[in-house]
């Protein structure tokens, strides 16, 4: 498994400490984390509904769903603010809930912290009670991201409310990083910088981290594979590469309406009189069968990116029972 | 780490207590803060503007002086009681920010560490306020009826139970609006679920501890009236439940709020973003309420059945006498009612002082009076059989009501009243007295002038004299208002001998028991100075059993003595004018 970010360009300053204190202090290397059969439901809505994951050390794996498919609700059960009605969160061996949580860094897609309070108010906050908190790196992140600490958490717009809670989330170094949409809102340079810092996270210190996101470009510069959710199930896993390397979209003139596609495909719709068909794996096997039962059909290859990629597959879970 | 990073990092490091007890102090400020505005505002405008602009606080209405002192006092219990369970939701609310997620809930805390914070600061303000109402009320320096003395320990404790229960709100809902309207309703549904489960559950352990100790519930002693009535005895005994049954009440309920706050401690520590259906928590609280009124009940039941241990002693022995007395024959149980005080043998005073006693209760039997008897007349009597008369006299009551039984008794008791040689003056006068309804003016006026005119024993002349003032109204025996008896009587014989002089139609009722020479005798015996009380009454002092060693008691008596001589050894006409005007009572001579 490479831990290597996809992007080399860095603006990221490498302070001695950030080194020293991640290997020193026994940092190095993510946490794994095991999800068996996670179920908890409000009211008559499944929100987890026999919810599996693995995660290894050091793996990058993001979240792929459409909205209420259970991300957030996995994020907050992990954290510990659900309790699960069943399944497990499997820690690492020998370690506690709160040992647990002072390696845990969550960024949640909505500012958590108290209205009253001003950024420096936050940052202190945390500051007292997170047992690893790093003020080196704190600093750095303050930095880079520009966080203003006399600003009221009130006052904050939802890009600045982003970049404070990815300080407070990630300013104790964590092992393992949860974000849930952690840009939403940010500008295009803030961005860049929070992917240059969640790269840096992951190539140094070796983070584990458990991306929700619906930019999914980001999700392929961050993970190694990308993880399908619907209706609180996992439903497929694919490594990020698969997902643009092997995964072609055919567009096929000259069948008539009706026809019935071969089967195992990603997804299949009409546009206009052509059949498109999203394919995972063997492209030609499939091009092979549509001419062996269509011999005038013409079939034009139509290079994918992940985002369309992910979408096809979302439509596809629709279809799912 | 550089010197930056210090100013931006470190430097403001505080310890996790001091941290959280920060945080949480200003979570509380929501709540603390506008209740001290008020009350201070309050509190400014009711001392304040009365002495400034006395003429501005009288056209507002302003209640000036102690009034608005004391306006202050229930005020601030009632913040007392309010506030410190308010600050408990808005300490278990205040976690939630935007869409649920929770700051602290994510940092590596234990759970004990963040509500050792909340639970500091809740008492914190608890304290505060309790200062703030009982300050007042040492300022205000009176005993307000609602927080004087043991009502203090009340408040403290419903105080302390809405602190509980405002920690158990956010167990049962989601905002923290709906959090401060169930902190404040639902410690008083539980109250009234508790009352409602006491109300049914009370009577039947009652009945099952009756049933298993074999007590009466016909029979309930009581020491201001008994009764046969069933209802009202098993009321009497609802009396003796209330106050063990209200503080056992409150007991659940502060243990219905000690189990909500830890019904809600996931809630209040943070683990509870989303919207969780709060029905399952609710129905646990309602079967856990009614659970502790059934336990509670019990404990009252039993708490007041332990209390009144004596009772099934009485029980017993006014079943007893009840049932002695239902079985027997009516001339005997007539004889036997109306022997209610021997005259022979017994002082005069004593004898007076007993049988208005007996008097008041319609039937004393035999050994009914006791040593008590020379005790001050003001004091409570009871003899050694006093239940078993309690049941004697029942008995009577419910066989006169009778109407077979009725005429026997009626009959048997004319008997007596009319039998001079066979009963003494007393038993006569206590037979007359039940045929009440027959004319019982006749028969104890009659009676009593005759015993006077005699005047052959000074007991009796005492004794009767007395009767008559007592038909003639209610007034005070012997020896206080002896001066006021003996003009009360004096003017019924004068009534008497008006209407029996004119012949009224009335005066048919009284032809053969009473003429009007008789009733001139009698007034010539009350009306001179009644100086052989003395000498009757000097020989039988003697004979009282009391104690040598007791000269405290003797000079009472002694005392007692001389304020009735005084009273009946002056001229009438110092008394009473021959209008039958009342005069000033002669001064007793130190």
């Amino acid at each position: 498994m490479s831990h290597a970010p996809k992007e080399t360009e860095t603006r990221l300053e490498p302070t001695p400490a950030f080194f020293a204190g991640g290997l020193a202090g026994g940092l190095a290397g993510g946490l794994a984390l095991t999800c068996k059969a996670l179920a908890l439901r409000f009211g008559r809505v499944h929100a987890l509904a026999g919810f599996d994951l693995n995660l290894a050390e050091g793996e990058s794996v993001g979240l792929v769903g459409r909205n209420g498919a259970g991300k957030s609700t996995l994020f907050r059960c992990i954290v510990g603010t659900e309790v699960l009605d069943a399944g497990a969160i499997e820690l690492p061996a020998g370690l506690s809930r709160v040992e647990f949580l002072s390696r845990v860094g969550f960024v949640p897609d909505t500012l958590s912290a108290y209205d009253w309070m001003s950024a420096g108010d936050a940052i202190a906050y945390v500051a007292a009670l997170q047992p690893r908190f790093d003020s080196a790196w704190c600093a750095q992140l303050q930095r880079l991201l520009g966080i203003d600490r006399s600003a009221k958490v009130r006052d904050l717009s939802r890009g600045m409310q982003a970049r404070l809670a990815f300080v407070l989330g990630l300013s104790h170094r964590p092992s393992l990083v949860l974000l849930d949409e952690p840009l939403l809102g940010v500008d295009a340079v803030t961005h860049d910088v929070v992917l240059e810092t969640l790269a840096r996270m992951r190539c140094e210190i070796g983070a584990t981290m458990l991306i929700a996101s619906h930019q999914l470009g980001d999700l392929a510069r961050l993970t190694d594979r990308v993880v399908f959710v619907d209706r609180g199930k996992v439903i497929e896993s694919v490594p990020t590469d698969e997902l643009v390397t092997k995964t072609t979209r055919l567009h096929v003139h000259g069948v008539p309406r009706g026809w019935v596609p071969p089967p195992n495909l990603v997804h299949t719709r009409w546009l206009d009189d052509a059949a498109v068909l999203t394919i995972q794996g063997d492209v030609a096997v499939v091009e092979q069968r549509i001419l062996s039962s269509h011999p005038n059909a013409r079939i034009e290859r139509v290079p994918l990116s992940i985002h369309e990629a992910c979408a096809d597959r979302l439509r596809g879970m629709e279809v799912l029972p | 780490m550089n010197a930056r990073a210090l100013e931006q990092g470190a430097s403001f490091k505080r310890s996790i207590t001091q941290t959280l007890l920060i945080k949480d102090l200003r979570l509380a400020r929501v709540v603390v803060g506008p209740a001290l505005g008020v009350l201070s505002s309050i509190a400014l405008l009711v001392c304040g503007l009365p002495l400034v602009a006395p003429s501005l606080a009288r056209l507002m209405g302003l209640p000036t002086g102690r009034d608005g002192s004391w306006f202050l006092v229930p005020l601030n219990v009632f913040a007392f009681c309010l506030v410190p369970a308010w600050t408990a939701v808005a300490l278990s609310f205040g976690e939630l920010s935007r869409k649920g997620e929770v700051l602290t809930a994510t940092l590596p805390l234990e759970g004990a560490t963040k509500w050792r914070s909340k639970f500091l600061v809740a008492l914190l303000v608890y304290a505060v306020f309790a200062l703030i109402a009982f300050a007042t009320l040492e300022m205000v320096g009176a005993a307000m009826p609602l927080v004087a003395g043991a009502e203090r320990g009340w408040v403290v404790a419903v105080a302390l139970i809405g602190l509980c229960w405002g920690f158990g709100a956010a167990g049962f809902t989601r905002g923290i609006a709906s959090g401060f309207g169930l902190a404040t309703a639902l410690p008083f549904l539980a109250f009234l679920c508790l009352l409602v489960v006491a109300n049914v559950v009370t009577p039947i352990f009652r009945d099952l501890i009756w049933a298993s100790i074999g007590f009466d519930a016909r029979f309930f002693p009581s020491d201001t009236r008994f009764d046969i009535d069933e209802v009202s005895n098993k009321a009497n005994f609802w009396r003796h439940v209330e106050s063990p049954l209200l503080l056992s009440i409150l007991s659940s309920l502060f243990l219905c709020g000690v189990w909500s706050a830890w019904h809600a401690r996931g809630w209040i520590a943070g683990q509870h973003a989303a919207a969780r259906t709060p029905a399952r928590g609710l129905l646990k609280l309602a079967v856990l309420v009614v659970l502790l009124g059934v336990f509670s009940s019990a404990i009252a039941a039993v708490t007041a059945q332990t209390r009144l241990g004596w009772n099934q002693s009485a029980n017993q022995a006014i079943m007893r006498g009840f049932e002695s007395v239902m079985a027997m024959d009516p001339d005997k149980l007539a004889d036997e009612s109306t022997k209610e005080v021997g005259l022979s043998g017994w002082s005069c005073n004593q004898i007076l002082v007993a049988q208005r006693f007996a008097w008041s209760h319609l039937y004393v039997a035999p050994g009914g009076i006791a040593d008590e008897v020379i005790d001050l007349p003001t004091s409570r009597f009871r003899g050694p059989h006093w239940d078993e008369q309690q049941g004697k006299a029942v008995a009577l009551r419910v066989r006169m009501a009778d109407p077979n039984e009725r005429a026997a008794l009626l009959a048997a008791f004319e008997r007596i009243a009319a039998d001079s040689t066979g009963h003494e003056l007393g038993q006569r006068l206590a037979a007359a007295f039940k045929v009440e309804s027959r004319g019982v003016e006749v028969s104890l006026v009659s009676l009593a002038a005759h015993a006077i005119a005699d005047h052959h024993d000074a007991c009796d002349v005492l004794f009767s004299m007395e009767v008559l003032a007592i038909r003639h109204g209610t007034m005070q025996g012997f020896p206080h208002g002896a001066c006021e008896c003996r003009v009360r009587a004096v003017n019924r014989l004068r009534g008497v001998r008006a209407m029996l002089a004119s012949g009224a139609p009335d005066a048919a009722a009284w032809e053969g028991r009473l003429d009007v020479l008789t009733v001139d005798r009698a007034l010539a015996v009350l009306s001179a100075p009644m100086t052989f009380v003395r000498d009757a009454e000097s020989a039988a002092l003697a004979a009282i059993p009391l104690s040598p060693s007791d000269p405290a008691h003797r000079a009472q008596l002694e005392r007692r003595h001389a304020e009735l001589f005084a009273c009946l050894e002056c001229d009438i006409t110092t008394l009473i004018d021959e209008s039958g005007m009342r005069l000033e009572p002669p001064t007793l001579a130190e």
